[in-house]
């Protein structure tokens, strides 16, 4: 059934992880009967596993409800749900510009949580209606007033007529879909001006290749038109449209207002980038909708196989990855160390750490990751300048005149009371500050140039350490700058590791390299012999630890009862040996080559 | 035929020892007498008859009273021939002179004491209750009625014991008149009194320290090693042990017991309950060739004999040194393994670490 744009309501669902907003979807599936109970898996719009298993949405999904208000009428709902991370704030942005209304979902026992505000700043900067609704109030721990004045003082939103929901039961959820109704917008639009749609994802499907999820921005589209994608410039014929329900259901036109689905043969998925705007290629829209940019990748490291025979097995998963992830960048390399891999470019640290499990888990791979880098740019005597997202591939230091590396704008938002911590966590990470905001009575806003190689060195890890957990981390790029880095080596055994090189500044070298050698000895296991870790600047070391010989390994009863569980005991380590690469005699084990992010500097002290 | 061994466990203690994860349970009477049938049921159900060696180990098979243990070795009696290796452990405390007396007029020819130290703070803390000249009774004891082999265990890198302690321990363990010692580095696991207390086992290299001392030590006296923990006096090995590291077949009967029969391993219910309603087997094993030639080297291996290159190629009929040609290469150059009159040994000094030797050997 068709419906005009007044029973037409476009949202997403804004919340911090965990505080229900998978189930309150689910929840609003079920009751417009979208989906019967029987075939609703738990939080059927996460559709990764991956995404269910972190309470994380990474992959935009969008889904088309009926439902059927009290005031008799039936409305179309477009559910467009969001990822909710700093790697991602370009995709949630794009997403947003596809909605006139969030619901924002507040836990009744947590209160309003630092990462939701930055969602909902972007919301706001997209003019989109915003309906607070407070969850789990059926919990004895609830405290709904408190959480209402929460939300009225730091996001400064009304909040008398808030619902208090319980999405796991589905206490008040009915009262959520008309307040959709009410509240939120119809979209606008003229169905008869030249045709804007923005694709807010897409993904691959072997049948029909590169599906584009888009909403309708002005005009209209019909299977059979010939299309022009605006910045990339390419175009294509349409062959199906439709809409999720929450399965793909074919439609002849989509028309202004409307969300839905488009594919046109297009075989590569770099050709339909989120933000970007499809018109026609008869009687095309003047200018593109604002808010597209390119999406590069931010951080680059090496990917090996743990068996070099996984090599095929790995380049394989790698295409059929980039097929449906367009900010997935990657090439072929070769370590000494670790043989043949590919140095692959994402977005930011959990865009690497889902590819990674992914690889892991939908092909089965076992895998060795080198410690993220950034893209450095590389001034040589003779002038030429050469970009180096690979250590190990910094040329000779002696022809090098100068060396930039990327900077991005920080922008920290945290309550009041942990700005002195992250001020002097931004300091030691070589930020520069530029300005403090007072946001509102209790929560700042700390703005730092901060070099980006130190936010992937587990800045955000720290940032959430020394805030509880309250800061919130967003980052934009804003150009290189010089600084007096120097390339550090790791030495297993006096043999340089190339996969184990880092770009470090040189005031923090010794410290670094300390902190490494030692995470280093307690990762790799003992050896049959001692053997010594060293890192070492230009040849000359700065830092040595020893991985001890092993001196006990064996199990002192073996007798009848013991013999089985032996077996297994010896299996389970079989399992954690093949993640390991031998090096020489050392079995190094995959987390050693990350071993840079995870050290903490302060045991040193 | 090869040889068969059959284990008897005797679940019941008067004491929990604070390392010990057995199956066992507080001696109680009224237990006693249906666990016994249903060991004598779990006995003839198997429907084997003939075994080369008995072992009756624990829990504390010696908590028994004399009359309960004289329906144990009247049950046992059968399966016991002459000249063969009948083994019976037993504490200091419980293992009275009419006990001995008993053990003998069945036939047992072999005892196993837990002496575990002699330092009186540690056997406290170890919830075990015995002396010097306790130790010294019993033993003589056993030595009067005839029953002259015997073993001792040791155990070292307990909480407070140094290694004076064990200077003290070793020097006195080995001026006992016995023929065996099993010395065990202690291990802090799961279900014991120790991990609940959140004991620490010591550094591997004060373990090693002790282990080395032992095993120059126990040689001195007289004491060869031949397992990573067992040191005897020479053909005073015990023949029951030797059995599983020989990866040869053994019937286990009585709570958490384990079997090797043909190509299967099972293991038996810990839980008193089940055992006695009949609710024997928990877990059962079907071994690929495989996993037998697995547990041939893993088990082999411990032995300062090593395994036979022969006889791998007798039970499984492939050639050792080709199928893992490149691992023991590789070990012979790093000095962990030797080839030496067609048996594969772990080098002396390293069969400490044997568990990180047989990763690189079988993974």
């Amino acid at each position: 059934m068709k419906y005009d744009k007044q029973h037409i309501r476009n949202f997403c669902i804004i919340a911090h992880i965990d505080h229900g907003k998978s189930t309150l979807a689910d929840r609003i599936l079920e009751l417009t009967g979208t989906v019967s109970k029987r075939e609703l898996k738990e939080q059927m719009l996460d559709s990764m596993d991956l995404e269910r298993e972190r309470g994380i949405t990474i992959k935009l999904n969008a889904v088309n409800l009926n439902y059927h208000a009290k005031n008799g009428e039936d409305y179309l709902f477009n559910l467009i749900d969001t990822p909710g991370h700093v790697d991602f704030t370009y995709e949630v942005s794009r997403s947003l510009a596809a909605c006139e209304g969030a619901l924002l979902v507040v836990d009744a026992t947590q209160g309003v949580e630092a990462q939701t505000l930055a969602n909902v700043y972007l919301a706001i900067d997209n003019d989109l209606e915003i309906i607070p609704v407070i969850n789990k109030v059926d919990l004895p721990s609830a405290d709904v007033d408190r959480t209402k004045k929460e939300i009225e003082k730091e996001i400064g939103l009304p909040c008398d007529e808030a619902v208090g929901v319980s999405a796991k039961t589905g206490l008040n959820v009915e009262q959520v879909l008309e307040e959709i109704v009410n509240k939120i917008p119809a979209p606008k639009g003229d169905d008869n001006a030249p045709l804007k749609a923005l694709i807010f994802d897409s993904y691959y499907d072997s049948y029909r290749g590169v599906v584009a999820q888009i909403r309708i921005k002005e005009g209209s589209v019909k299977v059979g038109q010939w299309i022009r994608i605006m910045n990339t410039g390419q175009e294509y014929l349409v062959t199906e449209l439709g809409i999720r329900s929450p399965n793909n259901t074919q439609v002849e036109e989509l028309v202004a207002g409307e969300v839905g689905y488009l594919a046109a043969q297009i075989r590569d998925i770099q050709h339909v980038r989120p933000g970007d705007t499809i018109t026609l290629k008869d009687n095309p829209a003047s200018e593109p909708l604002p808010g597209y940019h390119d999406l590069n990748p931010m951080v680059y490291c090496g990917l090996y196989p743990c068996d070099s025979r996984d090599y095929p097995a790995l380049k394989e998963a790698l295409e059929k990855l980039t097929l449906n992830d367009a900010s997935l960048k990657y090439e072929p390399e070769t370590s000494q160390a670790l043989g043949f891999g590919f140095r692959c470019g994402f977005l930011g640290l959990l865009h690497m750490d889902v590819i990674q499990e992914r690889l892991e888990r939908e092909y089965n791979l076992d895998l060795i990751l080198t410690a993220p880098s950034v893209i450095y740019n590389i001034y040589l005597d003779n002038n030429e300048m050469v970009t180096l997202d690979n250590p190990a591939k910094y040329p000779n230091p002696a022809s090098v005149k100068e060396i930039q590396e990327p900077y991005v704008e920080a922008k920290i938002m945290c309550p009041e009371q942990y700005i002195g911590p992250i001020m002097t966590l931004c300091q030691e990470r070589r930020g520069v500050y530029k300005d403090l905001v007072y946001l509102d009575d209790t929560r700042r806003q700390l703005v730092y140039e901060l070099p980006l190689a130190e936010i992937v060195y587990n800045f955000f890890d720290k940032l959430k350490s020394y805030s509880k957990g309250y800061a919130s981390l967003d980052y934009e790029l804003i150009g290189y700058k010089p600084g007096k880095l120097v390339k550090m080596d790791i030495m297993l055994n006096g043999d340089s590791i190339d996969a184990l090189s880092t770009i470090v500044h040189r005031d923090f070298a010794y410290t670094r390299g300390n902190a490494i050698v030692r995470k280093l000895k307690e990762v790799i296991p003992r050896q049959q012999f001692e053997v010594p870790v060293q890192a070492a600047i230009g040849g000359k070391v700065i830092a040595r630890s020893d991985i001890k010989a092993v001196r006990k390994d064996v199990l002192a009863k073996c007798y009848g009862g013991d013999i089985s569980r032996k077996k297994k005991l010896l299996e389970k380590q079989k399992e954690g040996k093949k993640r390991m690469k031998s090096i020489g005699t050392v079995d190094v084990p995959q987390e050693a080559f990350m071993a840079i992010l995870s050290v903490d500097e302060d045991e040193n002290n | 035929m090869s040889n068969r061994g059959l284990y008897v466990h005797i679940p019941f203690c008067s004491h929990i020892c604070s390392y010990c994860d057995f199956a066992k349970y507080i001696y109680d009477e009224k237990f006693i007498s249906s666990y016994l049938d249903n060991l004598e049921k779990e006995i003839l159900d198997s429907n084997l008859d003939s075994f080369s060696s008995i072992y009756v180990g624990g829990g504390t098979p010696s908590s028994l009273s004399e009359k309960e243990l004289e329906r144990l070795l009247t049950i046992l009696k059968p399966y016991h021939k002459e000249n063969n290796s009948f083994a019976f452990e037993a504490n200091f405390e419980n293992l009275t002179l009419e006990k001995i007396k008993i053990l003998k007029q069945y036939g047992v020819n072999r005892v196993s004491l837990g002496l575990q130290t002699f330092n009186q703070d540690l056997l406290k803390k170890l919830n075990r209750y015995h002396d010097e000249e306790k130790i010294h009774e019993v033993i003589n004891n056993l030595i009067n009625e005839g029953i002259t082999d015997i073993n001792c265990d040791l155990i070292y890198g307990l909480p407070g014991q140094d290694f004076k302690i064990l200077e003290e321990d070793v020097k006195k363990i080995t001026s006992l008149p016995i023929t065996h010692i099993s010395t065990y580095a202690l291990s802090v696991v799961p279900h014991t009194m120790f991990y609940i207390k959140k004991v620490e086992e010591v550094d591997q290299e004060v373990y090693r320290e002790y282990y080395d001392y032992i095993v120059k030590t126990l040689k001195e006296k007289g004491f060869n090693r031949y397992e990573v923990s067992n040191f005897s006096k020479p053909g005073y090995e015990s023949k029951h042990n030797l059995l599983y590291w020989r990866n040869e077949e053994y019937l286990g009967v009585g709570l958490g017991a384990a079997s090797y029969i043909g190509n299967k391993r099972y293991s038996n219910t810990k839980s008193l309950t089940q055992y006695l309603k009949g609710e024997r087997v928990k877990d059962e094993e079907t071994l690929t060739k495989e996993d037998q030639e697995f547990y041939f080297l893993m088990l082999g291996l411990r032995l300062e004999e090593g395994v036979s290159i022969d006889r791998f190629k007798k039970l499984y009929n492939e050639d050792l040194l080709v199928k893992y040609q490149d691992k023991i290469k590789e070990l012979e150059e790093r000095r962990l393994v030797q080839l030496k009159d067609g048996r594969l040994i772990v080098t002396k000094e390293n069969l400490f670490i044997l568990d990180y030797i047989l990763q690189k050997l079988l993974f």
